[in-house]
């Protein structure tokens, strides 16, 4: 398999045109990597995915497949080396789980082209490594949240992408679930597979991700290496919140926390909220 | 874990129908038009000429109306992600109808009424279209777009009829916009089935990618579709069978809200195996309808009225059973 890197580079994106939502972005993708996105809500993680894949235009930069922009690349090509994963809720569609990760190899066909035996081969395995097996027949409006998530992952898998998008693929999930979404992305990311995802938890980037991706309100980004940029410094500029990270020892791992201790207050931050709050 | 043992998941295609599901929805709409051909009084020296240059035609129009308004209302029900959308939810059946209004009123003969129909059914999708076309366009505002435009061509109607011959033309007008067979001929065929046969046969060619459409636009443009182009030609199809169905035989209401939902209920959501159904089912229902309308009494009854009859009881029952919102 060849190797595939998405680079987003100098990418500036604005709604409206004095307030820059995310300015001169740059980062890559290659395989094996697990990226986060972080940031305070408005900070634009959901933006800056939708840029990355050309919902929305970049207003300057670009996103690069190898070094070729993703607008000169045809629709079928671009969505055979990406996919993209929704938030999990909001889809009450009552088709099967077989059916909906069946529409994942659109990307490999013509207009008028319809599934082949392959597809549905390659569907059952899927459907098989991910534990999908036993529900294929139930419909999706019938699922759990955690179920309807491992769907959607196994559809975009089914393009077999080189790059994997996922919008908060976590959020709204239990315990359990979480682990099961993360450990996935790892797995993948790790059989090659490279995963950009939005996430709301610091501490899912710092136990799962390789690479960070931590947006500001302002605009400014840091983009690096896990460790180097989920700091308490950093989040706390991020989030307006201190926190406190650390590590926990549960039996031989290690796992990562980042545990939020007050708001802080600043003349910009918080505390106009907070006097409103009083009156 | 690995245990790959393809052999266990390659068995069954998704979406294909069942053989015998099949083989009874291929003969279906023939056996009931073999049926209907037989169907009705037969006096006995006119047997021939009434079976072959009356009833035939007749019956051929009456099943490609009742496929392609059953298609184009599973693929409008697709498009707009929302299980209630007909056929006119554009505005293309009060348009043609305004259409024909006009062509009745203008006295123009059988062809003419039906190419204004068709010209004006297209025209008001046109219209619906292009009043929604200023802003970032979505399959909501689309919607109210069609009530609009359909609102305005039924005014539009109420204007010609007010302002028809009350003793010819009032009732012609009348009696066509409720629906009829009556006219059905040979000569209406040749202009009105090749779009209708067109628009089935692309909108089968892409019964896949309707499974798409529901999707949200992100979504369904991640699977690689051109999410436009899947929309202009699926409203493109659903537009010019309806309208051309419309021009044939007035409004047939119900068909194209009740066959799909059937359908749905009967084989899933996934269009595969969906609209193939929905042809045949369609097809052989509009059938069995005019086979009543026409021989249960000495007089015609209006085909609506018949489909509303059938339809809005079965429609509630539906609603009732399925939450009525759920595609």
């Amino acid at each position: 398999m060849e190797i595939m890197i998405l680079a987003v580079n100098h990418g500036t994106f604005a709604y409206q045109k004095e307030k820059e939502i995310l300015r001169d972005i740059c980062f890559s993708a290659g395989p094996g990597d697990l990226i986060a996105v972080l940031g305070p809500n408005g900070s634009g993680k959901t933006t800056l995915l939708r840029c990355i894949m050309g919902f929305l235009k970049w207003n300057s930069g670009g996103s690069f497949l190898d070094g070729k922009n993703i607008r000169d690349i045809s629709n079928r090509n671009l969505w055979q080396s990406i996919a993209y994963v929704p938030q999990g809720k909001g889809t009450g569609i009552s088709y099967t789980v077989r059916e909906m990760i069946l529409l994942g190899c659109a990307s490999r066909h013509g207009f008028f082209e319809k599934p082949d035996k392959e597809d549905e081969e390659q569907v059952g395995r899927i459907m098989q490594k991910m534990g999908l097996s036993e529900i294929e027949k139930q419909k999706c409006t019938e699922l759990s949240g955690g179920q309807i998530q491992m769907v959607l992952i196994a559809r975009a898998m089914a393009a077999e992408p080189d790059i994997l998008i996922l919008d908060e693929p976590e959020s709204n999930l239990d315990f359990k679930n979480q682990l099961l979404v993360l450990s996935t992305l790892k797995k993948l990311s790790e059989s090659g597979t490279a995963c950009i995802f939005n996430t709301h938890f610091p501490a899912h980037a710092a136990r799962h991700a390789n690479k960070s991706l931590l947006l500001m309100n302002d605009g400014e980004h840091l983009f690096g290496k896990t460790e180097e940029v989920i700091t308490e410094e950093n989040i706390s500029k991020a989030f307006g919140v201190r926190v406190s990270i650390g590590n926990v020892n549960a039996g031989e791992q290690q796992i990562p926390y980042v545990m939020p201790v007050e708001v802080i207050h600043t003349e910009e931050n918080g505390s106009g909220e907070e006097k409103d709050f009083k009156k | 874990m690995t245990i790959p043992s393809n052999e266990k998941h390659a068995a069954a295609k998704t979406g294909t129908l069942p053989l015998p599901a099949k083989i009874i929805l291929w003969i279906l709409p023939f056996l009931t038009a073999f049926l209907a051909l037989g169907m009705g009084r037969m006096g006995l020296e006119a047997t021939k000429q009434v079976l072959f240059s009356v009833r035939l035609p007749r019956i051929l129009t009456a099943l490609l109306v009742g496929a392609g308004l059953s298609v184009s209302g599973c693929a409008f029900q697709s498009l707009f992600a929302n299980p209630l959308a007909t056929p006119d939810t554009l505005g293309v059946a009060s348009g043609a109808g305004f259409g024909a209004a006009l062509g009745i009123l203008f006295g123009f003969g059988m062809a003419g009424v039906q190419v204004t129909a068709l010209f004006f059914g297209l025209a008001a999708v046109g219209l619906t279209y292009i009043s929604c076309s200023g802003r970032e366009r979505n399959t909501n505002t689309l919607v109210l777009a069609g009530i609009m435009i359909s609102s305005l061509f039924s005014a539009f109607i109420s204007l010609v009829k007010f302002l028809a011959d009350t003793e010819s033309q009032l009732p012609a007008i009348t009696f066509w916009l409720m629906g009829s067979f009556n006219t059905s001929g040979y000569n209406t065929l040749l202009l009105g089935a090749p779009p209708i046969l067109v628009g089935i046969l692309i909108l089968f060619l892409i019964r896949w990618r309707l499974n798409i459409l529901p999707l949200s636009d992100d979504e369904a443009r991640a699977t690689g579709t051109n999410l436009k182009l899947l929309r202009m030609v699926t409203v493109l199809c659903a537009t010019m069978i309806t309208a051309s169905c419309v021009s044939m035989c007035g409004q047939v209401g119900w068909v194209g809200l009740l066959v799909p939902h059937v359908c749905r209920m009967m084989f899933g959501n996934n269009h595969l195996s969906t609209l193939p159904a929905s042809i045949s089912i369609g097809a052989a229902f509009m059938v069995i309808v005019d086979t009543v309308a026409r021989s249960a009494t000495a007089a015609q009854i209006p085909i609506s009225a018949l489909t509303a009859v059938i339809g809005a009881p079965v429609f509630i029952i539906l609603i009732r059973k399925t939450g009525g919102w759920k595609l």
